[in-house]
């Protein structure tokens, strides 16, 4: 690996910036309504549920683990919120304790996979239905809907205007939150060196156990979190709740830049790719393009975001002249 | 080169190297090795670690090809380009790790590349398994040729490894340490077999460290030392001293300056009935305030796993470690760091530094928090500790937010000191410090390391360098199979006290 690697993600970021303006012209033309202000916050809804589990992934990523549990975590987030509603406890108590259960799902993983080095990929795999699996016994056949308004505020409501969705605040804050976390606190430092090097690290005095429990649980905690938008978005919980929607989190984070094995990305990047992969869905959705396809090109980005570092190295070895090649054998 | 051994027949050569010579790139692996092995007689290949044993085995059987020089076998020129056509040739070597097929069953691993073929080309399993048998049953082995490899002792492996080499017409048999992981019953059945091979006419070449095994089997010795031979002789001719003088005879290098009468105070690393079950065993030792403390032994004799215990990677099963006063038990490198202890780990880079990151990442990542204020790394901080620490440790970079794997060996391991003396330690393990860099930085390493002893850091020098351990050391401590088997002061270790204390064979169990 050469220095320019810190250099290439900018120009990642720069090429999703590009991307995310050519598909939403592309969308423009599809409907006259596309570029007012009201549709433009209104479509961003669609992402910000899979949006806050791709922070949290995020983080699990950059250790070089992966969680795929989380879209089943947000089930058991939205009948533990039907339960608190139906028990009549105000939401103020209940919302901290729906994101606690999420932080404790989630860190029943990380225990899994840290202290117990079991693959992440088989035991999330596990707990993806073991989670839905316990929301559905717990949550009732049909449903739960009655919840009161104020239940619902967190996912529906608008401010400023009534133009800017509050989920939308509160994702703004959790990417703002989580990129601090990763890339001005030690334990962001921290993390990444568990993702290029997990002996190293600990040989440097990492708890590579704790780092990644903890990054576990705060996944598990922002899927808490999603679970309260999503109940305000729907109004409903069951056991089925973002059943599916963890393929949209998995491209984001890959697509954003975060490299599969660890180590390396940005969250900036992530967020990024979620507007993309936000204002693509929406143009599809606006061009009538059907869900099965929907998936299709979903798929089709996960993979390209995967081979995304094999090709830019390709690139970069096509263009670059032997010149370089050889300054930076002699140590750049 | 031969002389005129005791017996009265000597039988011609059957297997002769000529002015064998390898270079990997810009280092010279092998340089001129020429002797003569014989058919039955065994012939012991001894030198230190790194002397260039196992790249000879590897040019005679295939696995590398020499750049100068002629292997001849049985009168004719040969070149061998992979393993299997030396051993159709009638050569073929036993590793010391032996190299089987773990699921695979016992006759299959030793007809491997010759299954016998049934009806339609099929594996025919009967004439597989009675060959295996009758192979087994000539090294003495009633082992079930149909049992998995898996669940096998070593000693167990060993014999299968053996059987498949019999399994061709075998005129040269290449055994590379094969008792180092044997009990000496095992490694005794294992040379019952080797001495009945030799009766029957097969050369046997046996690379050993232990001196014992040269005594007991070998007819002829061929010293090898920093990759050159040194001589050949038959084995009536050499005691031991002779042979470790032979092995470690090099004059004291200039570059490993003893360093002045230093100043020693306190206890500061104290060590009592340390054990790791399996590893090692009650070992005992103090490293004092200003002290360079050497530690000695062969490769796999257990010193860096006994540095890894004090570190906290693998956490001990008796004993106590005593760091400044303070019992601790080690847990983590976390706590031990925080307790003033640093490792400085043999395998720099895989476990000392993290490759693709900067120089200032790698230096800080142990302290990241006491350079944070809330949480949050202070930048600006940061970078400049790694400039100075770059500056005071000699790193040759054009900057500090430079990739640590675009940096020369010996400036990644300057990167790697600076990291693990920014955690500020009392007591500072180095293993290996100066292995595979480049002669002016193994210098520069020397003098830090007598400075930061003389400045007060207890230091405990794990090397198989032999000059510098002697240079380095105030005392010197030799690891043998898991024991500590000898202390030396400064002025009473020689090269060959410390050579004849590390090779001596401990009769017990391990």
């Amino acid at each position: 690996m050469s220095t320019s690697a810190k250099r290439q993600l900018p120009l990642w970021e720069m090429a999703l910036v590009v991307a995310i303006l050519a598909a939403g012209a592309w969308s423009s033309t599809l409907s006259p309504y596309y570029l007012s202000v009201d549709q433009l916050f209104g479509s961003t809804r669609a992402f910000i549920i899979p949006g806050l589990l791709a922070l949290g992934l995020a983080v699990v990523v950059s250790l070089g683990e992966i969680d795929i549990s989380l879209a089943s975590i947000i089930a058991v987030g939205t009948v533990a919120l039907s339960k608190l509603s139906a028990a009549g406890v105000p939401f103020a108590v209940a919302a901290p304790i729906v994101v606690a259960i999420g932080a404790l799902c989630g860190a029943f993983n990380g225990l899994l996979v840290a202290k117990w080095r079991l693959p992440s990929l088989a035991v999330t795999l596990g707990t993806m239905g073991a989670f839905r699996g316990l929301a559905f016994i717990a949550g009732s056949e049909v449903g739960y809907t009655d919840f009161d308004d104020v239940y619902l505020w967190l996912g529906s409501d608008y401010v400023f205007g009534g133009v800017v969705p509050v989920s939308l605040i509160l994702f703004a804050l959790a990417a703002a939150g989580v990129w601090f976390l990763m890339h001005r606190t030690g334990y962001g430092r921290r993390c990444f060196s568990i993702g290029l090097n997990p002996d190293a690290a600990w040989f440097a005095g990492v708890d590579v156990v704790g780092v990644k429990i903890r990054a576990y649980a705060l996944a598990g905690a922002l899927a808490g979190a999603a679970a309260l938008v999503w109940v305000g978005q729907y109004g409903s919980a069951r056991g089925d709740n973002a059943d599916g929607s963890i393929l949209f989190v998995v491209t984001a984070v890959v697509l954003g830049g975060m490299d599969i094995n660890g180590g390396r990305g940005t969250l900036s990047g992530v967020v990024l790719a979620l507007f993309l992969l936000g204002t693509i869905r929406n143009g599809l959705g606006l061009a009538n393009v059907g869900g099965p396809t929907q998936t299709v090109v979903l798929g089709g980005l996960l993979v390209a975001g995967v081979l995304r570092p094999a090709a830019a190295a390709a690139i970069a070895r096509l263009s670059r002249p032997a010149k370089t090649r050889e300054a930076r054998a002699q140590g750049e | 080169m031969p002389t005129v051994a005791a017996e009265p027949v000597i039988p011609a050569p059957i297997l002769l190297l000529r002015r064998i010579g390898k270079s990997f790139g810009p280092v010279r692996a092998l340089e001129d090795v020429s002797f003569d092995v014989r058919p039955g007689r065994v012939h012991g290949l001894v030198g230190e670690n790194g002397a260039g044993k196992s790249t000879l085995v590897k040019i005679i059987t295939g696995l590398e090809e020499a750049d100068e020089g002629e292997v001849i076998l049985a009168g004719r020129a040969v070149r061998f380009r992979t393993p299997i056509e030396a051993r159709n040739h009638g050569i073929a070597a036993v590793y010391q790790d032996p190299k089987l097929f773990p699921h695979l069953s016992i006759a299959e691993n030793i007809a491997m590349g010759a299954y016998p073929s049934g009806w339609f080309g099929t594996v025919d399993r009967r004439a597989m398994i009675d060959t295996a048998r009758e192979h087994l049953a000539r090294v003495g082995s009633d082992l079930d040729p149909k049992r998995t490899v898996a669940g096998l002792s070593v000693a167990e492996h060993q014999f299968v490894e053996i059987a498949r080499a019999l399994s061709s017409d075998v005129r040269v048999l290449i055994l590379d340490e094969p008792t180092s992981a044997l009990t000496p019953t095992e490694a005794e059945r294992l040379f019952a077999v080797v001495r009945s091979l030799r009766d029957r006419g097969t050369a046997i070449i046996l690379i050993t460290h232990r001196l014992e095994e040269i005594e007991a089997m070998c007819d002829d010795v061929t010293v090898l030392r920093d990759r050159r031979h040194v001589a050949t002789l038959p084995r009536a001719e050499v005691d031991r001293a002779k042979l470790v003088q032979l092995m470690v005879g090099r004059p004291l290098e200039a570059l490993f300056a003893r360093r002045e009468r230093p100043t020693i105070g306190e206890d500061v690393l104290r060590v009592e009935h340390l054990s790791l079950d399996g590893v090692f065993d009650d070992v005992s030792f103090s490293v004092r305030a200003g002290e360079i403390v050497g530690m000695g032994g062969l490769v796999g004799a257990g010193r860096s796993e006994i540095a890894q215990t004090l570190f906290g990677i693998t956490p001990p099963t008796a004993g106590r470690v005593v760091l400044k006063g303070v019992e601790v038990a080690p847990q983590s490198p976390k706590q031990m760091l925080a307790r003033g202890l640093a490792y400085l780990p043999e395998d720099r880079d895989r476990d000392g530094l993290i490759m693709p990151e900067t120089i200032t990442h790698n230096i800080t990542l142990p302290i990241l928090d006491s350079l944070s204020h809330w949480t949050v790394v202070d930048r600006a901080g940061e970078r400049r500790l790694a400039e100075s620490a770059s500056q005071t440790y000699r790193v040759l970079t054009p900057s500090v937010e430079t990739i640590v794997s675009a940096l020369s060996g010996g400036n990644r391991q300057k990167v790697a000191f600076a990291k693990w003396l920014a955690t500020e330690p009392v007591a500072l393990i180095l293993d290996e410090p100066t292995h595979g860099i480049d002669i002016g930085s193994k210098a520069q390493v020397h003098a830090m390391v007598a400075q930061l002893a003389d400045r007060g850091l207890a230091v405990l020098l794990i090397s198989s360098d032999l000059p510098e351990l002697l240079a380095m050391s105030d005392r010197i401590l030799v690891i043998a199979e898991g024991a500590l088997v000898a202390e030396f002061a400064r002025d009473e270790a020689t090269q060959e006290s410390v050579m004849m204390a590390a090779a001596r064979q401990r009769g017990g169990k391990r």
